[in-house]
């Protein structure tokens, strides 16, 4: 999965923002979705793959929180929109302009 | 982010032309978005409806005519590039042969 793949799933993006500014265990981050554990454990096994979350262990708990410098993953995704908004500038100016 | 990313594109169209596109809201709605406001002074507003992707907006750095605009870009929904994380800088380099 790309960067934009993994930050389009709104869920995923909600649990983004929630661990932007704070470290919470998985359960804590759960507990603000109505939808099961695993479910939100599978979302948070996504965004760490992606490198948007770090990962901390504290005795048993996982603590998660976002990874401010996450911009990285995310290049190629800004890449491909530009180059492709970009592409078809030109082809669009040079059609007018002809 | 210190992140640069360039992209370079030849335009059989003189600069004056192309400048448009990227500073006229109807221009720039030709080949990106279904909405779009731009104050075109430093700290203005900068702000597009991309199709299918939400809102865009940013706030405007510089603009010398027909050169260069220069704007401040990201999404407002959702953490991941939000606006002011990153920066777009458009120029304009007229070649020989007036194009």
């Amino acid at each position: 999965m790309d960067g934009l793949q993994v930050v389009a799933e709104p869920r995923r993006r909600a649990i983004l923002q929630l661990v932007w500014s704070q470290e919470l265990a998985a359960g804590d981050i759960a507990a603000h979705f109505d939808v099961s554990f695993p479910a939100v454990s599978q979302h948070l096994g996504v965004l760490r793959d992606a490198g948007f979350v770090s990962v901390r262990r504290e005795g048993r708990t996982r603590l998660y929180s976002a990874n401010l410098k996450a911009l990285g993953p995310l290049r190629p995704m800004l890449e491909k929109m530009w180059t492709e908004k970009l592409d078809r500038l030109v082809t669009l100016i040079e059609k007018e302009t002809r | 982010m210190s992140d640069e990313l360039v992209l370079e594109r030849r335009v059989s169209a003189p600069p004056d032309k192309v400048f448009t596109y990227f500073t006229e809201p109807d221009k720039w709605l030709a080949w990106q978005g279904t909405e779009a406001e731009m104050e075109l002074v430093a700290g203005g507003l900068w702000r597009v409806n991309v199709t299918g992707q939400g809102f865009a907006s940013g706030r405007v750095v510089e603009v010398v005519e027909n050169e260069r605009v220069v704007f401040t870009w990201g999404w407002e929904r959702g953490p991941a590039v939000p606006p002011g994380s990153t920066t777009v800088a458009i120029e304009l380099v007229p070649e020989a042969m007036g194009h």
